[in-house]
């Protein structure tokens, strides 16, 4: 059982508890109540979707679109980025799927659908310890929002990404994303450095014991970035490294599983690593847990949990709603005698909107066997009360 | 000083009629004035309310044939936080239920755009249902329970609105008493089922945008089509609100004719009651008081009678506005927007009103004969035959100042055009001007009567006649009441017949075809070609016309714009001011367009200039052809033929049809024959008579509450004539009892006094015609034509002139009887004793 997978569920419950955003206006105690109306709806009428089994072909640029026989979807999109002289920031762009089952058509209007998306959009600027969060919802109807393989697009409202696939590498994309909070925007050019990296078992992303209970996954876990981000009007160039993960699904997160905490890092040697770790309710890590080391060639190695040991080390209290998040780790992976610690860039860091849960620019620093590395990536708390 | 007060109000209660129907006027004209007023702002504050309701923080409104791709360019291509609306009315499949108000929206949209609406604050519980599942709504639990649903029940729609089951699958809920009221009859849904049922799919209502101060809304221009109207909210409160301010003044204006009736009222008791007690003010000046202390008794008593009747007038006022309101209600919805009223929370405005009114007023009218009374000398006083006021001066001067009053308000009324307000000021100058030439006329009437009524009736002719005489001041006061109530009786009464004269026969020229066939006006996508197949291949359907009603940008706003394709037969339903009929269908079939009476007055449009309307690409500049006379909206129409139309728009739609049966056909069988067989939803089918009879109802409801606040003006006057008159008989009970002893009998006093009486209120019923008469012609020619911008001839129904001095003569026997029957119970030689 893959973490991302369990993270694929959970956000897409988050997904459909955005309908529920009348309910869960005083975050402190209605997260999880939100969360269960959700999974209720989840798993009310789950047989109308299509279910993971088994590895599939992964064929682009169709895969790269939207899944629409699966329930859950999103194109994940984080990066580190400076500017030339030094200032530094971390981004999150995400757009996410949630459909609902139902009938062939009923009405005539165009605006009928099945379809809902919801899209996060984050800045932190790390020199003026500033974090800029928002957010927006739409149906998947009338070219309000929608997902698109040929050409590439991931649209909310009027925030996109999209793009093409390259020929350099398997499944490589150049895309552009563009999008604009209330005060701060984003509008960067994405170029895959790196051919896709199959999450999991070829792709196949196993969620619980349950058969169907998985998720298809898979990473592009280096993108030369450039382009420009503007906060409060003013504009500023800037270059750096990506990172997108595409996952679907029609499975929830296991009944035991209360949240996740995930991290992708990009070493200064060309050296990637992915791993996710799903907290029990006793607040344990689950056996399910998993990820991914990939190389400078692009050749990726799956990491089980009992090669590693992911240990928080400092927590920070949000002042916005209370919440303990564990905002440093070690991680650690004995049979490679690799050794890191993981800091974030600033602390506060919650995407504090509809829904909450930390998600940042980490740095990293540590060993690898004698030598020293070090590198950048992003990390995700979710889950937390 | 106590003894004074005490003996001044025990003399009060000896008569407790008079202060009786003192009070019972003023408490009236309060009342009328108290329950317009709140009608009114209720009205308004329900408006606000609900518009407040389903905008929340949003700043501008756009409306105007704004498709889904509109939104959509909107939303993605100008990244703008907008809401989509599609809002319509609809009926339940058991006649005559309430009409409900379906209000579609995405809720989605109302969550990213943080618009604030009142849906999220509603907690919505059933949101994902709403999106995902078609034909789902919510509503109050209000509602729900008016309409005797409960949530999960599927309720059928009328088979106009295409016999939908929608179901009630939860509730909202209102976050207090005002925002439920303006949720009631609401349905909530999805806008894909709003589209789908409304029969508007591709287009939307409004939409709904937040937009920052610094936002440049010409930069939205590029998005939008040319007949899309950019508001801010609050312009489109003020618009909305603006619409129905002619209705509303004119309201206010007729709930303050109730209260000028009452004003003449209070006058005339305040004087008589005065006036009676003479001897007494006498008796109690030569024991001692001062000139002071009378004047704080008599306006202490007045003050008293005018809080009284206020304090009951208001709490009249609060009953009869919930009254009032419905009727306000019904014709807000029926002509302007729809609303669900309700009586809001007494406004300090209202509190105010009625105190000033009531307390003020009264004291006011009363002053002229308080200052008359305390300046009289005891002696003079008490020595009665020289208490009466000289006459004939003061008639003249009157008669000067009314001349002058009444040439002051024509000039008000020629000088300051187009106000409402101004014109019924000048109609207010008019009449009371008139008034005050009412006793110059009464004694020329009476000289020229005197000869005749002695040669033909005697010495008891003489009496009647020599009983005005007597106490001139005092007739002509009680004439002038009842000659202002008949005035405003029959001004209103002509105006309304013909007004109603004029729409009948207008709708009989305008509407020539047999059947027609209406869409909805919340539709967009109109007549489907199917239909138009069917009428061309129909038997019995000997010809057809269509048209196209929509809304198209002009230099000032959205304008109705009528694309007929009618031919030349239909064309000459219109009837124009300027020109002949004949003349114009070459021109208007040529692309000229022709204007309605309404739009004409208010652009300042006349016959040979051009209007501007915006198209989507184009501005297409039309020469007027003509002004037609057309009194279905306020707000203007213009046409132009449906050939023109499509050229410059390409929009094929058809919103109307009227057909043309053979001359043998069987017209019920053929409605019927359309009706089964048609196929566009929320087609509605008429036969002529039908749409005839259901435009003439609307026209009644519409003037329903004219008819109510002319009757309380009527009750109020009656009031005033009852007091003035019995006061004025009472006074003559000495007289009356002299005439018994020296050989009258109760039955010949009856009589003259019945005579007495009669006459007078004939002669206000004569004198009343032409002040009538006169102010119809000016609610005619001044307040409708400013108000709604329509001219009509005024026909004068010989009946309701009938009516009026019936109704005078009535209401003056019935005072003079009560008069009588107090002097027929009394003992002659007790009453020349003044024992009572």
């Amino acid at each position: 059982m893959t973490a991302k997978q369990s993270i694929i569920a959970t956000l897409a419950l988050a997904a459909v508890a955005m309908l529920f955003y009348p309910l869960i206006k005083d975050p402190p105690q209605s997260g999880s109540y939100t969360l269960s109306i959700a999974e209720d709806i989840l798993q009310s009428d789950d047989q109308n979707f299509a279910k993971i089994m088994a590895p599939r072909r992964f064929k682009f640029p169709e895969d790269h679109g939207p899944h629409l026989d699966y329930r859950t979807e999103w194109w994940y999109f984080t990066g580190n980025i400076g500017t030339t002289n030094g200032d530094r920031y971390g981004y999150e762009f995400t757009v996410f799927r949630q459909a609902s089952s139902k009938d062939k058509k009923k009405t005539i209007s165009q605006w009928e659908t099945n379809q809902t998306y919801m899209a996060h959009l984050t800045l932190t600027d790390a020199t003026n310890k500033k974090f800029y969060s928002d957010e927006r919802f739409s149906r998947g109807a009338l070219g309000l929002a929608h997902a698109t393989a040929s050409p590439f697009s991931a649209q909310v409202g009027d925030w996109a990404a999209s793009g093409s696939l390259v020929s350099a590498c398997s499944g490589c994309l150049e895309l552009s994303i563009q999008a604009a909070g209330d005060d701060f925007a984003i509008d960067l050019d994405l170029k895959s450095l790196k051919p896709v990296v199959y999450q999991g078992d070829r792709g196949f992303s196993q969620k619980g014991e349950s058969v169907g209970n998985a998720s298809h996954y898979y990473s592009l876990t280096r993108l030369e970035t450039v382009g420009e981000i503007t906060i409060n009007g003013a504009s500023k160039p800037v270059t750096g490294l990506s990172w997108m993960d595409h996952e679907w699904s029609t499975s929830a997160l296991g009944d035991k599983l209360v949240g996740w905490d995930w991290v992708s890092l990009q070493f200064e040697d060309g050296w990637e690593l992915m791993y996710y770790q799903l907290r029990t309710k006793e607040g344990t890590a689950s056996q399910t847990s998993e990820g991914t080391l990939v190389s400078r060639e692009g050749i990726s190695q799956r990491l089980m949990t009992e090669q590693v040991r992911f240990i928080p080390t400092r927590t920070w209290t949000s002042q916005m709603t209370g919440i303990d998040y564990p905002v440093e780790w070690t991680l650690e992976i004995p049979d490679r005698s690799l050794s890191l610690k993981i800091k974030p860039i600033i602390d506060n860091q919650e995407h504090g909107n509809v829904f909450r849960y930390w998600e940042g620019a980490v740095d990293v620093s540590g060993t690898d066997g004698t030598k020293r590395i070090s590198g950048r990536g992003y990390l995700e708390l979710v889950g937390y009360e | 000083m106590k003894f004074i007060f005490v003996s001044w109000f025990r003399e009060t209660l000896r008569h407790p009629t008079l202060t009786l129907l003192s009070i019972l006027g003023v408490a009236l004209g309060v009342a009328t004035v108290v329950a317009v007023d709140i009608a009114n702002e209720s009205a308004e504050s329900s408006f606000l309310i609900a518009n407040e309701t389903v905008s929340g923080t949003t700043t501008h409104r756009i409306t105007g044939q704004i498709t889904d791709e509109t939104y959509r360019r909107l939303r993605v291509d100008l990244g703008l936080a907008v809401t989509p609306v599609v809002e319509g009315s609809i009926e339940l499949e058991q006649s005559g239920a309430q009409p409900l108000r379906l209000y579609g929206v995405d809720l989605l949209a109302e969550i990213d755009a943080e618009s604030n609406s009142t849906w999220r604050d509603l907690g919505i519980q059933n949101a994902a249902t709403l999106i995902n599942n078609p034909y789902t709504v919510l509503s109050t639990r209000e509602t729900a329970d008016l309409l005797g649903w409960s949530v999960g029940e599927e309720f059928r729609l009328a088979a106009v609105d295409g016999g939908i089951a929608l179901k009630l699958i939860g509730l909202l809920n209102p976050s207090n008493p005002l925002q439920s009221q303006s949720l009631r009859f609401l349905l909530l849904t999805d806008i894909s089922t709003a589209q789908s049922v409304l029969a508007m799919n591709g287009y939307l209502s409004a939409v709904h945008a937040t937009l920052d101060e610094s936002f440049k809304i010409e930069s939205l221009r590029s998005v939008l089509p040319r007949e899309a109207r950019i508001e801010s909210q609050s312009d489109h409160r003020d618009s909305q609100l603006a619409l129905t301010e002619a209705f509303r003044i004119n309201l206010t204006a007729l709930g303050l004719l109730a209260f000028l009736v009452a004003m003449f009222l209070i006058y005339s008791t305040t004087a008589f009651t005065i006036m009676r007690r003479r001897r007494h003010i006498g008796l109690i000046r030569a024991l001692g008081a001062l000139q002071r202390d009378i004047l704080y008794c008599a306006l202490i008593e007045v003050l008293l009678i005018g809080a009284v009747a206020t304090f009951i007038g208001f709490l009249l006022g609060t009953q009869l506005s919930r009254f009032l309101l419905d009727l306000v209600e019904q014709s807000i919805d029926t002509f302007y927007f729809p609303i669900t009223a309700q009586i809001s929370v007494l406004s300090y405005s209202t509190v105010a009103k009625a105190i000033v009114l009531g307390i003020g007023a009264t004291l006011l009218s009363a002053i002229p004969v308080i200052r008359n009374i305390t300046s009289i000398a005891p002696s003079i006083a008490l020595n009665r035959s020289k208490t009466e006021i000289q006459p004939s001066g003061q008639s003249l001067r009157l008669f000067l100042v009314g001349i002058g009053t009444v040439a002051l308000g024509s000039i008000v009324l020629w000088a300051i055009e187009r106000s409402i307000i101004m014109g019924f000021a000048g109609i207010f100058f008019v009449i009371v001007g008139y008034l005050l030439l009412v006793p110059l006329m009464t004694d020329a009437l009476k000289q020229f009567l005197r000869p005749v009524v002695s040669q033909k009736f005697g010495v008891q002719g003489l009496m009647i006649i020599r009983a005005f005489s007597s106490k001139p001041g005092q007739t002509s006061t009680t004439i002038a009441v009842l000659c202002l109530a008949l005035s405003a009786t029959i001004g209103v009464d002509i105006m309304v017949s013909s007004f109603r004269l004029t729409v009948d026969q207008w709708l009989a020229s305008r509407l020539r075809g047999d059947i027609y066939i209406t869409t909805s006006t919340d539709s967009r996508s109109g007549l489907k070609s199917q239909d138009i197949t069917l009428l061309e291949q129909l038997p019995g359907v000997e010809s057809f016309g269509v048209a196209r009603w929509v809304e198209i940008a002009d230099a000032s706003g959205m304008t109705k714009v009528f694309a007929a394709d009618y031919g030349q037969d239909a064309f000459r339903g219109f009837e124009f001011k300027d020109r002949i009929n004949g003349d114009l269908w070459s021109e208007f079939e040529n692309g000229a367009a022709i204007v309605s009476e309404p739009y004409a007055y208010r652009s300042g449009i006349r016959t040979g200039d051009s209007i501007k309307l915006y198209f989507d690409n184009t501005t297409v500049r039309f020469p007027v052809a003509g002004v037609f006379f057309d009194y279905s909206s306020d707000q203007g129409i213009v046409a132009i033929h449906r050939d023109a139309y499509i050229s410059h728009s390409n929009d094929l739609t058809i919103s109307s049809a009227s057909i043309y049966a053979n001359p043998n056909a069987d017209l019920q069988r053929l409605a019927d024959t359309i009706e089964q067989r048609i196929s566009t939803p929320r087609a509605q089918i008429w036969r002529n008579q039908e749409l005839h009879n259901a435009s003439m109802q609307i026209f009644d409801q519409t003037f329903a509450i004219t008819h109510v606040l002319r009757t309380l003006a009527i009750i109020v006057a009656f009031v005033a004539v009852l007091s003035a008159l019995a006061t004025l008989q009472i006074e003559r009970e000495k007289e009356l009892v002299v005439m018994r002893t020296i050989g009258f009998t109760v039955r010949r006093n009856w009589t003259l006094v019945s005579a007495e009486t009669g006459f007078m209120g004939f002669l206000a019923g004569i004198f009343s015609l032409p002040v009538g008469i006169c102010m119809a012609w000016l609610l005619i020619r001044v307040i409708e034509q400013r108000s709604f911008g329509w001219t009509m001839p005024m026909q004068i129904d010989p009946l309701i002139l009938a009516e009026a001095v019936g109704l005078s003569v009535a209401a003056a026997l019935i005072a003079g009887a009560i008069a009588a029957w107090r002097q027929v119970r009394r003992v002659p030689a007790l009453a020349l004793q003044g024992v009572d």
